[in-house]
């Protein structure tokens, strides 16, 4: 008995060893005791987060390499090249050596492993990372260092909502544009949001005699239309881990797919799918499948499989998004298709159901891995700059582009071509935009396109609006509430998804009704009362913080 | 006899380096993981770090009773059951069936073919398969056209939940049959020849001979191939990963039968980083694999008197 006490200890002594081996927890002291970062209040002001000034070590002088991961299959590039890159290099001394997810759980496994390098880009897991026990506090560097950034105070917040420690925020999500930003598109009279769009060949439309359709029986009629006139070809293509339906959802008022809560008539906030339009959502969809216009294989294939489809030529339609998807399809066809055209489809629908809930997009944060965290943070700081932004997103100043009295910027001739024959990412490199701005990507992205490709592009400029707070007010891990909310709508496998693809692919209206019905009382049976009230509560107070109502 | 044993591990030295780099290997990837079970009894966040697994509240059987109380666990339970067993019953008895068969070819060259044929898929990765799968057997895929040149419907054959243990079972057939047709071809060869002879002599049949001498012959063989089998069921026996098959052959139009622990584990702990509860559902596995040892091990002993121990 003695011997097997002695061997288990010895057993239990060595899992002890290795488990703090191998513990990334490298440099604890900087981040930890970090009960002096500011709190978050709810202001549209700025706030300043100071100590002594440090001597910044980012410097062309000081070159170095970060590894740094995105959690994105989709990212199209993975090298550190293109003229932007090198421009970043030339006045920061950073360069990166980029590693791209091949698969969406990659991330998980990283960080069950601990096998983080040192800059991680993502927009999922968010919270996983946010802990000092993976990532760098950045109020702590910040006070650590002597940083000077004034961070405002609304980015903050975003990444405040979903940090496992409170008061400190591990990251700042890129990409962040309230409803007021977008106005600003306005002004400058080009681009628009990232948002759905229905991309559909406009040279096979002609052919079939239609017009460019105006209401959305109109858009129905044209995909069940090429069903029947194109058989070889899917009338209507979609990423289902992606874009989704988007444009559909949007054209009947019930925001992108990410929008899981919406407002219902008395002002009380329940699931999409009791959204008053999800009916006539669902319907319109299942007769295009019943017409022969949508193709199961979406659901089992990835976004990628379905763009190489749609620029290949076998697809009428493709539900995807604005800024970019019409011009790269049509490049790329153009060279087997000479006369293909690819148009966005216009808005159809109330232009006000045409927003998201983004809190912000890609968060980077630096690993307890980084060696050398100061620099990480002052060169994030740098992309977040309005120079770094706009470096990343618009290229150089003078050459790439100039601007008037009134900041519009005029993109030459070669960026213009290069937006437009496809050859952006190669030449330009835009994708290193950790501290990027939704309206410098929406302009410089479509400053070219040509106006007729997108018409409605006018009234997502004018009505695009953005709802944080329903994304502010989602559940953070760890908690019982989260754990709901995960079962019912996380993607792809989440309770709504897996229903909303079977109500599609019903073979009639009773077995819609049917499996509608199946898909509301299974919910409240995994607790969606539960989650619902939860949810009404936190996002009617996550509007307070954004100054709403 | 102590020191015997030191002399003889002294001579051998050499080679028992080899033996102790594989136990080390055991040891540090197979059995000081199993510390980490205690993360199924525990309140564990990641939060907490790699100690936390130790140090984070005890939570006694609450991780186990969510997810026996979860509305997927009868689902999740019958998919892996069902996938594994069926299988089991349909490609446990080829390999078998295809080494008894090419040890009865006397041409060398065409058995070499088969053999060689056979065998190639294996080293092909179940993402490739997929790969296949997903070219021919889309809407538009060779499978369909054909269909339609035939004037049948277009079928889902890729979403459809009555195609997926269809396609699994099939692929997996095609895809290790003819490797573990090379070990009981190896059995075969064992038996001693004269015992074909002698049953020549006697006026055996060739089936009688298949009957008599070489199915007894490789029965042990069979044995310790099923228990092993029987051992890892739950992940796919003999026939390739139930877990590669349904993570990559597994969408959402035939999610209801293509989750299966495995999948669940890896969508619970990796994407929603809920590592205690699917280090749980694991175990739960576990388990039940382990239960299937013990069992097949001692039918196996009851029936054939041979066991793996």
């Amino acid at each position: 008995m003695k011997k097997i006490t002695r061997v288990l200890a010895f057993i239990l002594s060595c899992g002890l060893v290795l488990a703090s081996c191998s513990s990334n927890t490298p440099d604890n002291t900087s981040t930890e005791g970090d009960a002096n970062a500011p709190v978050v209040e709810a202001s549209a002001d700025d706030i300043t987060v100071t100590a002594d000034a440090g001597t910044s070590k980012l410097s062309p002088d000081n070159p170095h390499t970060f590894d740094v991961f995105f959690n994105f299959t989709w990212y199209p590039i993975n090298k550190w090249e293109g003229i932007i890159p090198e421009e970043i290099t030339t006045r920061t001394g950073i360069t990166l050596n980029p590693t791209v997810a091949v698969d969406v759980q990659q991330l998980g496994v990283m960080i069950a492993s601990g096998d983080l390098p040192d800059l991680i880009a993502t927009d999922g897991m968010l919270s996983n990372l946010s802990t000092s026990e993976l990532s760098y506090d950045w109020g702590g560097l910040i006070e650590q260092y002597g940083i000077d950034w004034d961070i405002p105070q609304v980015n903050k917040a975003n990444a405040l909502s979903f940090t496992q420690e409170e008061g400190k925020f591990f990251t700042l999500l890129s990409h962040f544009a309230s409803t007021e930003d977008w106005v600003e598109l306005t002004r400058y009279n080009v681009g628009a949001a990232m948002t759905g769009s229905l991309i559909y060949r406009y040279d096979l439309l002609q052919e079939m005699g239609l017009s460019e359709p105006q209401t959305m029986d109109e858009v129905k009629a044209m995909l069940i239309k090429a069903a029947e006139t194109y058989p070889d070809k899917i009338a209507l293509a979609f990423d289902s881990n992606s874009w989704d339906f988007t444009y559909f959802r949007e054209n009947l008022d019930m925001g992108q797919t990410e929008c899981n809560y919406v407002e219902d008539a008395d002002g009380n906030w329940v699931p999409y799918a009791m959204h008053p339009n999800f009916m006539t959502y669902i319907k319109l969809l299942n007769d295009i499948y019943k017409a022969g216009g949508i193709s199961t294989d979406n659901w089992a294939t990835d976004g990628t499989t379905t763009e190489a489809l749609v620029q290949a030529g076998g697809a009428f339609a493709w539900s995807q998004c604005t800024q970019g998807g019409a011009m790269d399809a049509t490049a790329a066809l153009k060279e087997t298709v000479p006369t293909a055209i690819f148009h966005e489809a216009p808005v159809v629908g109330d232009p006000s159901g045409y927003y998201n809930t983004s809190i912000g997009w890609m968060g980077t944060f630096i690993s307890k891995n980084c060696d050398d965290p100061q620099l990480a943070l002052e060169y994030l700081k740098f992309l977040h700059s309005d120079e770094g932004a706009k470096l990343t997103q618009w290229g150089r100043e003078g050459v790439d582009y100039t601007v008037d009295a009134n900041g519009v910027p005029t993109f030459s001739d070669e960026w213009s071509e290069a937006t437009l024959n496809g050859t952006m990412d190669e030449k330009y490199n835009t994708w290193f935009y950790f501290g990027g701005s939704k309206i410098l990507e929406a302009i410089a992205r479509c400053a070219a396109y040509p106006t007729e490709m997108i018409p409605n592009y006018p009234a997502l400029r004018e009505n695009f609006g953005n709802k944080p707070w329903i994304r502010y007010a989602e559940p953070v891990d760890g908690t019982d509430e989260k754990v709901i909310y995960d079962k019912l709508f996380l993607r792809p496998n989440g309770h709504y998804r897996t229903y909303e693809m079977k109500i599609i692919t019903s073979a009639n209206d009773d077995e819609l009704q049917k499996n509608y019905d199946e898909m509301l009382s299974v919910a409240k049976s995994l607790g969606e009362e539960t989650i619902t009230a939860y949810m009404d509560k936190a996002i009617k107070e996550a509007m307070v913080v954004y100054g709403e109502k | 006899m102590k020191a015997d044993i030191f002399k003889i591990f002294w001579k051998q030295r050499r080679l028992q380096l080899f033996v102790l780099m594989g136990m080390a290997f055991l040891f540090v990837f197979n059995y000081l993981p199993i510390f980490g079970i205690i993360m199924a009894f525990k309140n564990y966040k990641l939060s907490s770090g790699v100690l936390g697994i130790f140090t984070s509240p005890f939570v006694g059987l609450k991780n186990f009773k969510e997810f026996f109380g979860d509305y997927k666990f009868p689902f999740l339970l019958r998919n892996t059951l069902v996938l594994s067993v069926a299988k089991l019953v349909f490609t446990f008895p080829l390999p078998i069936f295809l080494a008894i068969v090419l040890n009865e070819v006397r041409n060398a060259k065409v058995k070499r073919v088969v053999q060689t044929v056979s065998y190639l898929p294996y080293f092909i990765s179940w993402v490739i398969v997929s790969g296949f799968c997903q070219i021919f057997l889309s809407m538009n895929g060779v499978f369909n056209d054909l269909f339609a040149a035939m004037g049948w419907q277009r079928m889902q054959l890729l979403t459809g939940s009555q195609f997926f243990r269809i396609i699994a079972v099939f692929t997996a057939m095609w895809k290790e049959t003819g490797w573990w047709t090379i070990i009981f071809l190896a059995a075969i060869t064992g038996i001693d020849t004269s015992q074909y002879e002698s049953a020549q002599i006697d006026g055996a049949t060739r089936l009688q001979r298949i009957a008599y001498i070489t199915m007894p012959g490789i029965l042990p063989t069979i044995t310790v191939v099923l228990i092993l089998a029987l051992g890892n069921l739950i992940g796919g026996g003999l026939s390739g990963s139930n877990f590669e098959q349904s993570y990559l052959l597994g969408n959402t139009g035939n999610l209801d039968v293509s989750e299966i622990i495995q999948t669940y584990v890896l969508e619970i702990g990796l994407s929603q980083g809920r590592y205690a509860y699917a280090t749980a559902a694991g175990l739960f596995q576990s388990i039940i694999s382990f239960t299937l040892v013990l069992v097949s091990n001692f039918v196996a002993k009851r029936i054939s008197g041979e066991g793996l121990f």
